[in-house]
């Protein structure tokens, strides 16, 4: 069993992981988590143009807004700056060289991928969030907080509670969208992240058709399968649960196993 | 021990390597020769497992490379022709890759660097051709591996470092080790490499020792064309040529006129060293 996990080899791996990481998206990385702080000092240099240097903080909505756009621009950028090299032959055939087993490369990235690079950027970004919030009172809650004060909210409403809470359900967003986008480029050679958006895009047409034409446009629809439908009336919190979990972790599950079987099988 | 048993493999529907048996013993620096497009690089890809066999068996120590077994990679090093600029220091790539390799010395790769001309310091992404081909040789000296499997290792050397090269691999090498190069500058390697293998699409059209090639050629630096000779070349001063060597006469193989000659002759020479 050797051959297939060592955990002083698996622990060596990760260390290499890290470093891949550190060397090809580290600086990126520091910069996408500081980035309340870099638009903070930013919007002070452009009113320095205007006479003074008066940084102007943004407002919640702004807050969220950035938040929403650095989480998916690291999302669509990092796999590919990361791993994007593995399909090219020269650096591809030094990964593949490399003395650790296909297990060990795949739960190191898997690690890396889906908990040291989300980790790092929330802490770095929430971190900077909340220091200007702390230091500015009239740019509302620190980003921290909104995971709990939606687990309040859906609590407070008394008719719905979602298992694993706000932040359990965004973790599960952001791992399928970056499974997506890793194997996108572990696939593509080329214009990688704009191929997978594409390719995504396809696939959802495509399912789309095929359903119709296979199930009909009653499909899913309650109005005609009354044991469903009452059944979901008798339990809303457990149907709602499971259909979120469902959604959320099935493409999540089905995307690491493409990706496992397409670095087993990669060549060069 | 290698095995390459039937070997076959195609690029889609375009077959490269075809009916393909050779065995590789230890302690022997193969010379893997052949024309353009016949193999060369797919054969050493296949087996140090970077690529699956369509067809046929490679077994290396008993292990199929396309496992890639720990195991196996520890003791395999494959050199490609066209290497990565990594974005790190030498040293630091040395380090980092180093550490999966049991038998990886540090020292013998600053050694190789000095001996190479290469400052280990430099970032890998920042330096020529040549020296990113150094960093890589010596890593794969470094790596003291079972098994060397070197793609146009002299490939982007300037002259110094050629013999540089050739040193180094008689000097870190172990007795023990397979190395196989593949190479069209034969004549940066001829004074290295025993035995000689010559690769055609379908088939592997010799495989000896520099012993037993000249105990069946002759290999002549003369003035006057031998009846039988199987290769010819115009030289200043006269002729190198190839013919059987009837009375047992000691000559110095010249593996490009050896490469010609197999080349026009393929049924004859593979009659020559049949051993069946």
């Amino acid at each position: 069993m050797t051959h297939v996990f060592q955990f002083s080899r698996f622990g060596k791996y990760f260390v290499y992981e890290l470093n891949r990481l550190r060397n090809n998206f580290g600086v990126s990385l520091l910069a996408m988590g500081i980035l309340p702080l870099i638009v903070y000092v930013f919007s002070g240099i452009l009113k320095m143009f205007s006479g003074s240097f008066s940084p102007v903080v943004m407002g919640q909505e702004g807050r969220i807004s950035l938040y929403c756009f650095a989480t998916l621009f690291l999302v669509i950028a990092f796999p590919s700056k990361v791993w994007g090299n593995l399909t090219e032959k020269h650096a591809g055939s030094e990964y593949l060289m490399i003395p650790a087993s296909r297990l060990e490369k795949f739960l190191s990235m898997m690690l890396v991928a889906l908990v040291v690079v989300p980790l790092v950027f929330n802490v770095l970004y929430l971190s900077s969030d909340a220091l200007l919030c702390a230091l500015f009172k009239d740019c509302g809650e620190p980003l921290v907080s909104l995971p709990s004060k939606l687990n309040a909210l859906l609590a407070e409403d008394g008719t719905l509670r979602l298992v694993g809470g706000g932040f359990w359900i965004g973790y599960m967003v952001l791992v399928g969208n970056i499974l997506l986008f890793l194997l996108g480029a572990l696939f593509f050679k080329k214009a990688k992240p704009a191929k997978t958006i594409l390719c995504m895009f396809m696939l959802s047409i495509l399912g789309a058709l095929i359903i119709r034409l296979v199930a009909g446009p009653e499909f899913m629809s309650l109005e005609n399968d009354v044991r469903m439908r009452d059944y979901i009336m008798k339990h809303p919190e457990f149907s709602v649960n499971l259909l979120l979990h469902l959604s959320l972790t099935l493409p999540a599950v089905v995307l690491a196993v493409l990706t496992w079987f397409r670095l087993k099988y990669l060549k060069h | 021990m290698i095995h390459v048993q039937d070997l076959a493999f195609s690029y889609g529907s375009i077959p490269v390597l075809k009916n393909i048996s050779l065995t590789l013993e230890e302690g022997k620096i193969y010379g893997l020769l052949g024309e353009n497009g016949v193999g060369k690089t797919t054969l050493l890809t296949l087996l140090c497992g970077l690529k699956e066999v369509n067809k046929g068996i490679i077994e290396v120590d008993g292990v199929r490379p396309f496992s890639r077994r720990p195991d196996f990679l520890e003791q395999v090093y494959y050199l490609p022709d066209d290497v990565a600029p990594l974005p790190v220091s030498a040293l630091s790539f040395a380090r980092n890759t180093g550490r999966f390799r049991p038998n990886f010395n540090m020292d013998v790769f600053r050694e190789v660097m000095r001996e190479l001309e290469t400052d280990p310091e430099k970032k890998m992404n920042k330096m020529s051709a040549g020296q990113l081909k150094k960093t890589y040789i010596s890593f794969a000296l470094a790596s003291r591996a079972k098994y060397l499997f070197l793609d146009e290792p002299t490939n982007g050397l300037d002259i110094p470092s050629k013999a540089q090269f050739r040193s180094a691999l008689m000097k870190y090498t172990d007795e023990q080790a397979t190395i196989v190069i593949s190479t069209h500058q034969v004549r940066d390697l001829e004074n290295i490499i025993d035995p000689i293998i010559i690769l055609d699409r379908q088939d592997v059209l010799l495989n000896e020792d520099l012993a037993r090639i000249t105990e069946k050629l002759y290999f002549d630096y003369g003035t006057t064309l031998h009846p039988d000779s199987l290769y010819s070349e115009q030289i200043p001063g006269g002729f190198i040529q190839v013919y059987p060597n009837a009375e047992g006469l000691e000559s110095k193989v010249n593996v490009e006129a050896l490469f010609n000659a197999v080349h026009a002759n393929k049924e004859l020479i593979k009659k020559m060293f049949d051993r069946k």
